[in-house]
């Protein structure tokens, strides 16, 4: 998507953030020069207090992204003093397993992993295309423990097979938006959504221990049933904000939180705009309210704003529904996309687009004062692949 | 060998890509004919149901059958729905679930205006509008709803917010 509307103040708007952030510029990388094409900036704001089972959660640094919270992550070879510190790897909610840039130092320090029929190669695929390249062994930490976990190298110079880019459509290489996505959703691993290769053959099976996966099921007991995004200012519909922070917390802890079972899909339903049934999920990795129109807010037309709402709406509401028939309601508002891209901020509470039939409760649903979180059942997630999302103060 | 026979063995070679060409490319996706919706859905390994006509424009959905081994026991789904105008031309797709359709397969000759390396920021969603193809798509690793349509196509009347996999 081309964001021609706000490329012109994207380069400012991208330096005064860094200078918000109080950052310096590059990964901290152990390597004296970053690859060209990694996207350097910032560092998480130090005002936040973290526990140790709990990160700080930022928005994205890099250029031209609204709505993506991202972590900071230190990559590390294991059984190493070689590590590097890499900022803008987002948070997401709506994956499962951690993926990084080939342009990373470390990526290319990182061993690759090998099976009956040679090294293994995965094709993984998100809704804007795949993600192809060599799985990795690497030490991550996590708050303060470390864990070590099959990793993918998303490298979008390689050529996918032919099986991979007929699964999905073209490559999503990551840079210079992202350096990678920490996938925090069940099950453990990624073997029924991914495409896995040995020494270029398949797709084939691998080892459920040699496959990409959720680090978060790593973690001691306490911490490995799930994930609660939390802390993040209420933003107010118009203007939105420059930035943003939150906390990142691993393990849902005893919170008297809403919890709504999911299916095997992860989600759940919702009722919105006098239509019941709706696919609903919360996702951090989408940036806004993606959701059945049907109160008729105005779709943009132009195509660089294509897939936004550029009329506004005030006082909408939906419900959503877990398995268990537990509920919680979401207010909220939408705003036009071609206002808030206009103000040069990069966090909006009422960004939002049409789809049919969905509702999607994207970033925008973080921004409004509600702890949100997924969860499971860490003893019966991978025979059952449902889990939970949590919702309320 | 004589030399007719080799002509006629060079001719079948020099035909194959042909052959295989057309065969591969039995489908019908937008713009297709309403004819080949069930070789769409031999191709996306989905079974069509009935066809149901409405208001100036008709629909076929398919979906995959539980006892598919790409089910995964129904913890994996994929409904589909074409839709196509009086004149029997398919003018608009709309899918769901946790399984991605072959867009190419479902978009026909206009999967060509999809970009083949996408360079959004985002990975959950795919937006994509030309003067002849509008496509949008959301969801997770695990789930997946999208729709796609000619908007010079839609028959008279038809609102796109109607190209969805359910009837509200």
């Amino acid at each position: 998507m081309k964001w021609t509307g706000i490329r012109k103040t994207g380069r400012t708007l991208f330096l005064l953030s860094g200078l918000l952030l109080l950052t310096g510029c590059g990964g901290g990388s152990s390597s004296s020069t970053a690859p060209e094409a990694v996207c350097t900036g910032g560092t998480p704001p130090t005002s936040k207090k973290t526990s140790s089972n709990q990160m700080v959660v930022y928005q994205s640094t890099c250029r031209g992204a609204v709505n993506e919270p991202v972590v900071t992550l230190t990559i590390c070879v294991p059984n190493s003093p070689n590590c590097e510190s890499v900022p803008n790897i987002l948070v997401d909610i709506g994956s499962t397993g951690l993926r990084l840039s080939h342009t990373l130092s470390i990526s290319s320090q990182l061993h690759q992993e090998s099976e009956n029929n040679g090294p293994i190669t995965e094709c993984y695929g998100f809704v804007s295309g795949y993600n192809y390249g060599p799985v990795v062994t690497a030490s991550v930490m996590l708050g303060n423990q470390s864990v070590t976990v099959p990793v993918q190298i998303s490298n979008s110079s390689l050529t996918a097979p032919s099986s991979c880019t007929n699964a999905y459509n073209g490559s999503a290489p990551f840079e210079p938006y992202i350096n990678g996505i920490l996938g925090l959703l069940f099950p453990q691993d990624d073997t029924s959504d991914g495409l896995y290769y040995e020494g270029g053959s398949g797709p084939t099976t691998v080892s459920s221990s040699l496959a990409v996966q959720n680090p978060v099921f790593l973690l001691p007991s306490s911490e490995n049933n799930g994930v609660l995004l939390s802390g993040f200012p209420t933003v107010s519909p118009t203007p939105g904000r420059l930035t943003v922070s939150g906390l990142l917390t691993f393990g849902t802890g005893n919170a008297s939180l809403s919890k709504l079972d999911t299916n095997s899909s992860a989600t759940v339903t919702a009722s919105y705009g006098g239509v019941s049934g709706l696919t609903a999920y919360f996702d951090s990795g989408s940036n806004g309210w993606f959701i059945d129109n049907a109160n008729k807010i105005p779709p943009c037309t132009s195509s660089s704003l294509s897939g936004f709402f550029c009329g506004s709406a005030t006082n909408q509401s939906a419900i959503l529904t877990g398995t268990n028939g537990i509920s919680v309601t979401l207010d909220f508002s939408i705003e036009s996309a071609q206002t808030l891209f206009a103000t040069g901020n990069q966090d909006f509470s009422s960004l939002g687009g049409p789809l049919s039939g969905v509702f999607d409760a994207g970033f925008t649903a973080f921004l409004n004062g509600q702890t949100i979180g997924v969860g499971w059942d860490p003893a019966t997630v991978n025979s059952t692949d449902t889990g939970y999302f949590l919702y309320g103060n | 060998m004589k030399k007719s026979r080799r002509i006629a063995i060079l001719f079948l070679w020099l035909s194959l890509p042909l052959f295989s060409l057309h065969s591969s490319n039995v489908w019908a996706g937008l713009d297709g004919n309403q004819n080949l919706i069930r070789e769409d859905a031999l191709k996306l390994g989905l079974v069509p149901g009935p066809s149901s006509t409405q208001n100036g424009y008709s629909s076929v959905t398919m979906s995959l059958p539980s006892g598919s081994p790409r089910s995964m026991n129904g913890r994996k789904t994929l409904t589909v729905r074409e839709f196509f105008d009086t004149g029997g031309t398919i003018f608009a797709v709309a899918w769901e679930g946790s399984l991605p359709p072959d867009l190419s397969v479902l978009l026909g000759d206009r999967f060509s205006s999809v970009p083949k390396k996408n360079s959004s920021p985002y990975r959950h969603q795919l937006f994509v509008r030309t003067p002849d193809l509008i496509v949008r798509v959301i969801g997770t690793a695990r789930f997946r709803a999208g729709k796609a349509w000619i908007p010079s196509r839609l028959p008279p009347g038809f609102n796109a917010d109607q190209i969805r996999v359910q009837a509200p």
